[in-house]
């Protein structure tokens, strides 16, 4: 699942036609869409709202693959509806940086200063938005920074300054580069999965879909996590799950069968010539 | 190979910056204040990392030479280490610096003189007694040699301190810098070898073995002094097999006679590196298999490592008769 969390409806509007995504129903404190992929937070403007949308999110519906901010920001002479990617975004106020690492060659980066309030006075060194740190700063605390990511469309520039934009004009700007900014999403996205090993992909399916020992037995805490662990090695090493079935008809007691387990870890030794 | 450059404005107009800028001209370069902005923060994987890291160029503050590891060492009395890079551009899987590091980036410090200094001061405070200088503690010595430059500038400045041995540790090929200049008397090159079945299935991005062989082979002829590392020895159904072949192919290609040293070790890890890899790599065999935890350390059961010990040693002893071993497990 790919998490999008956006300050302003009107830039919410174009990504949510474009990926087709339903209202979610629920009573969320924040308007929520979503689809089989995707799912779309409208967090209101500034840091904080942003910040508690954020872990919101992650309170409702766990983990996910990815989460990207989408916003306007401001540049000193960057082309209206310029698409860029964070790779440094500061907090105005506090004067605190975090680095989000570039996964894709070809984009377009920058340094992204989140402030309080509407900027019209800009530095050239970097752009201006009001979410980019709260979302950071609140996403870190519960993923990796490999899966944060904020883009960027810029929105006004000394020559078209914020004071004229009104939502129509941002609703505008945004759907010019919604399709852009999407397949960035896209591509991000990709990269992460690439990076991930199908091997672990497949034993992760695997972990979670063999034996529950709570179900066919009364299981302690401990002996609940001894067994996850014994398991894990278990499917690491590539011996059958079915050798376990065979064993737990033999070891009535769990002690005993988790002991079993581990004599065998420790003295039958892994064969490489089976392993690819 | 990197995927952008981090640069700590401080280091910005070091001449050595400049050097290693010019590797990666059309990366992308953003400037930090401290290299820990990006280095060991917190949310960082290291296995997502590790896929295309950042290399992150930097000044090293504070001590530069640290006291060595218990069982570092290979001779002499006083054992140190110093590492002008943090991390390894190889992917081994039973690398400590995955538990050590929550970054996979490559940080390399530019500062080698302040290095250098604190080396001397070092060799003085010993009072005339021989002193080990440790490299590959923190990184392999030579794999990123043609960017640094780090052996090229350290080992002339080893002629002038008799009393001070360098070791580099290394699987690297990357011996061109060496094969330039006569060899020093107090400079060892120690290899890490592996079965080629474990250096074929985890020792990802590294030589492979029979390269390590030959450079080791290169490096003797050129009068340098080279050592062998069988250091992590791996458990598996065939390792006997495995570390037979190995051993005859040390004896085929190199100059047994003339090796420093042969170092055997077990496979093991200090329990918190070892609970962070495992759950970095849940899937992997090689946190699964005959491991247990012993006086803080991860490692084979006493019986299996003795038996990994105890079969190499009697190989390398058969093999080469007058070789000097140390045994760390």
């Amino acid at each position: 699942m790919i998490n999008i969390l956006v300050a302003l409806n009107c830039e919410a509007k174009p990504l949510r036609q474009l990926l087709k995504l339903r209202s979610m129903q629920d009573s969320a404190p924040w308007r929520c869409y979503a689809n089989d992929q995707y799912r779309l937070i409208v967090t209101g403007s500034g840091s904080l709202n942003m910040a508690m949308a954020t872990s919101w999110l992650f309170g409702a519906y766990g983990k996910a693959s990815l989460w990207v901010n989408v916003g306007s920001v401001g540049h000193k002479h960057a082309e209206i509806g310029q698409v860029v990617i964070a790779s440094k975004i500061k907090d105005y106020r506090s004067g605190q940086v975090w680095f989000t690492p570039i996964l894709l060659n070809s984009s377009s980066t920058a340094t992204v200063c989140s402030v309080e309030r509407v900027q019209t006075q800009f530095s050239d060194l970097q752009f201006y938005d009001m979410e980019a740190a709260g979302f950071v700063q609140a996403a870190l605390k519960f993923t990796e920074r490999e899966r944060i990511h904020s883009i960027k469309i810029v929105s006004d520039n000394q020559e078209e300054q914020s004071e004229d934009l009104d939502e129509k004009r941002l609703l505008e700007i945004v759907e010019a580069s919604a399709e852009s900014v999407l397949g960035t999403v896209q591509q991000i996205h990709d990269s992460l999965l690439l990076r991930v090993s199908s091997s672990e992909v497949r034993f992760a399916s695997k972990i979670d879909t063999d034996i529950e020992l709570g179900k066919l037995r009364r299981v302690s805490s401990a002996q609940e996590h001894r067994w996850r662990e014994l398991k894990r090695r278990w499917l690491a090493v590539g011996w059958s799950i079915n050798d376990i079935h065979g064993a737990l008809a033999v070891h009535k007691s769990t002690t005993n069968l988790l002991d079993w387990m581990e004599a065998e870890l420790l003295t039958k030794p892994v064969s490489l010539e089976a392993k690819p | 190979m990197v995927a952008q450059v981090y640069l700590e404005e401080g280091v910005r107009n070091h001449v050595r910056t400049k050097k290693l800028l010019k590797h990666y001209s059309e990366k992308p370069i953003l400037y930090i204040d401290r290299h820990q902005e990006v280095f060991n923060p917190r949310g960082q994987n290291f296995r997502l990392q590790k896929q295309k890291p950042s290399l992150i160029i930097a000044e090293k503050h504070g001590t530069r030479v640290h006291p060595a590891p218990s069982a570092y060492g290979t001779g002499g009395k006083q054992h140190f280490y110093f590492s002008h890079m943090l991390n390894c551009v190889y992917d081994c899987r039973y690398c400590f610096l995955q538990g050590m590091y929550r970054s996979a980036n490559y940080l390399v410090f530019v500062n080698f003189e302040d290095f250098v200094k604190d080396i001397e001061d070092t060799i003085k405070g010993a009072g005339g007694e021989q002193v080990w200088f440790y490299s590959g503690y923190d990184c392999d010595s030579l794999a990123f040699e043609p960017v640094t430059g780090f052996a090229e500038f350290f080992i002339p400045k080893f002629s002038q301190w008799p009393n001070a041995i360098l070791e580099l540790r290394t699987k690297s090929t990357q011996i061109r810098s060496l094969l330039a200049r006569e060899p020093l008397e107090n400079v060892v090159v120690a290899f890490s070898l592996n079965s080629e079945s474990i250096a074929n299935k985890i020792e990802e991005r590294a030589p492979s073995v029979e390269k390590r062989l030959e450079a080791m082979r290169k490096l003797q002829e050129a009068g340098w002094k080279v050592a062998a590392r069988l250091d992590p020895l791996i458990w598996y159904a065939e390792f006997e097999q495995g570390y037979d072949d190995l051993i005859q192919r040390m004896v085929e290609q190199l100059d047994c006679q003339a090796l420093h040293s042969v170092t055997l070790g077990s496979f093991r890890l200090p329990d918190g590196f070892f609970k962070i890899l495992a759950k970095l790599f849940p899937e992997h065999w090689l946190f699964a298999s005959g491991i247990q935890s012993r006086e803080g350390q991860h490692g084979y059961t006493e019986k299996v490592t003795q038996l990994l010990l105890d079969c190499c040693e009697d190989k390398v002893k058969q093999s080469m008769p007058c070789t000097k071993i140390y045994r760390h497990q």
